[in-house]
């Protein structure tokens, strides 16, 4: 839980999803505990809630203590470049778990809860 | 009234329930309140007894217990928003005095060179980021970053250096003036990209002895011992496995926007979690400082000694 991150990450990955080519435009979710926003798409695909992580270390705390904002899916970003953990989505909850990367790939699926980045063969 | 005072405003009165006696409060006031209702089963099923506080002003007493509840609750969400961290480029925070001791100059320098660093490892072209993230290949964020926040960081570590010279010790005084000239290429470097800088990189030794002497510093601090003590009372088996205190706090302590924790517990992760969720908030009002968590399992005891072994400054 919490808001600590570098001042450098947030407008990175606003500026990503912005230069999206799903993306329309992005709102700011004001929370207590998280940053947050809303992603509206373009072409007809549904609004995705992305939460900011400023964990070091992803794992299944992490998920546990996740906003209520969340309770009917969305993606949690984690934001720190350096974070490493458990990155795997949880579909049944139509949640979406990973770094920047994933959530740009996943962005250009309705079910983007169910999106895994290529691997590298 | 501004918009801005007014979601303050919002966000003290709006009940959070901080924790267990905001909620008993509130549930027993609502539930003096509501007597009427339930206080009528319960004589109904009592029989000749009958239940009573304080008689016919029980439910002014409910009230009274809301509004304290309420209170309590507000001055702690107070607390917690006065107190905030703030990120912004290091430069912003910095006091260009002269110290009495080399520790205190280090401690100084510290967030000027840490913020550096997080913005070179993860903006800049050639700094591996590229490698973590495969995303990380927009540069403009760094040759903004470069302009805003690296250029007045190193204008305020060169300001230091100068005004506190004499408390440089003589072997480090080698080292120093590369970082003087470092600062002073990279600055050129900035204003003509053409200029090349490549003979005068940062030395790495100049970093390795701010973070020793920050390290060593911090170590006598007060409220930092302070603070160890009451986490080493409250993290202890059969929860807690072990923890450690790493990051900011561990070189700066009193000016570390928070205090990174990593800790590995034993038992289930749902008793560990709301354990620790407790623990933050009373860590919050006692510190005035967020207390950030890095919690293991005990299945993923290997990745915590990768991230112990990955944070070598760390107290307990």
């Amino acid at each position: 839980m919490g808001k600590n991150l570098h001042y450098s990450i947030r407008p990175f990955i606003e500026k990503a999803l912005n230069s999206h080519f799903a993306v329309e435009r992005i709102e700011e979710i004001l929370l207590d505990d998280f940053y947050a926003y809303r992603v509206f798409r373009r072409r007809g695909m549904s609004n995705v809630i992305v939460v900011l992580s400023d964990d070091y270390y992803f794992s299944s705390a992490s998920i546990h203590n996740k906003d209520n904002v969340l309770k009917d899916g969305g993606f949690i970003l984690i934001a720190r470049p350096e974070a490493n953990g458990n990155e795997e989505s949880e579909p049944q909850e139509k949640l979406g778990i990973g770094k920047i990367g994933k959530l740009l790939g996943a962005l250009n699926h309705e079910e983007f809860w169910n999106y895994e980045p290529p691997t590298l063969a | 009234m501004r918009i801005e005072e007014i979601g303050v405003l919002i966000k003290l009165l709006r009940p959070k329930y901080y924790n267990r006696i905001t909620k008993i409060l509130v549930v027993g006031g609502l539930a003096l309140l509501s007597k009427p209702i339930w206080i009528d089963l319960l004589n109904l099923a009592l029989g000749e007894f009958k239940l009573s506080v304080i008689g016919e002003f029980d439910w002014l007493l409910g009230l009274i217990i809301i509004v304290l509840a309420l209170l309590y609750n507000s001055y702690h969400r107070y607390l917690d928003l006065k107190h905030e961290a703030k990120n912004e480029p290091a430069f912003n925070k910095v006091v260009h005095k002269k110290f009495t001791e080399f520790g205190k100059l280090a401690q100084e320098i510290f967030p000027l060179l840490k913020d550096n660093q997080y913005i070179f490892k993860n903006t800049a072209p050639n700094s591996g980021s590229c490698i973590a993230e495969a995303l990380r290949t927009d540069f403009t964020l760094w040759e903004k970053l470069k302009k805003e926040a690296i250029l007045p960081n190193n204008e305020s570590i060169k300001k230091l250096l100068e005004v506190n010279k004499s408390l440089i010790p003589y072997k480090y005084e080698t080292v120093f003036n590369k970082m003087l000239l470092h600062l002073d290429a990279f600055n050129e470097h900035v204003i003509n990209p053409n200029f090349d800088y490549s003979q005068h990189q940062f030395p790495i030794a100049f970093a390795d002895i701010i973070f020793k002497e920050s390290f060593e510093n911090t170590l006598i601090d007060k409220k930092l011992i302070e603070m160890r003590k009451w986490l080493t009372k409250k993290l202890i088996p059969p929860l807690i496995r072990d923890w450690f205190i790493f990051g900011s706090a561990v070189f700066i302590s009193g000016r570390a926007n928070d205090i990174d924790i990593a800790i590995i517990s034993n038992e289930n992760t749902t008793h560990a979690i709301n354990y620790i969720n407790q623990l933050k908030f009373d860590f919050k009002i006692k510190f005035k400082k967020d207390l950030h968590v890095t919690l293991f399992e005990e299945v993923n005891r290997n990745d915590y000694q990768i991230f112990s072994n990955k944070n070598p400054f760390q107290l307990k």
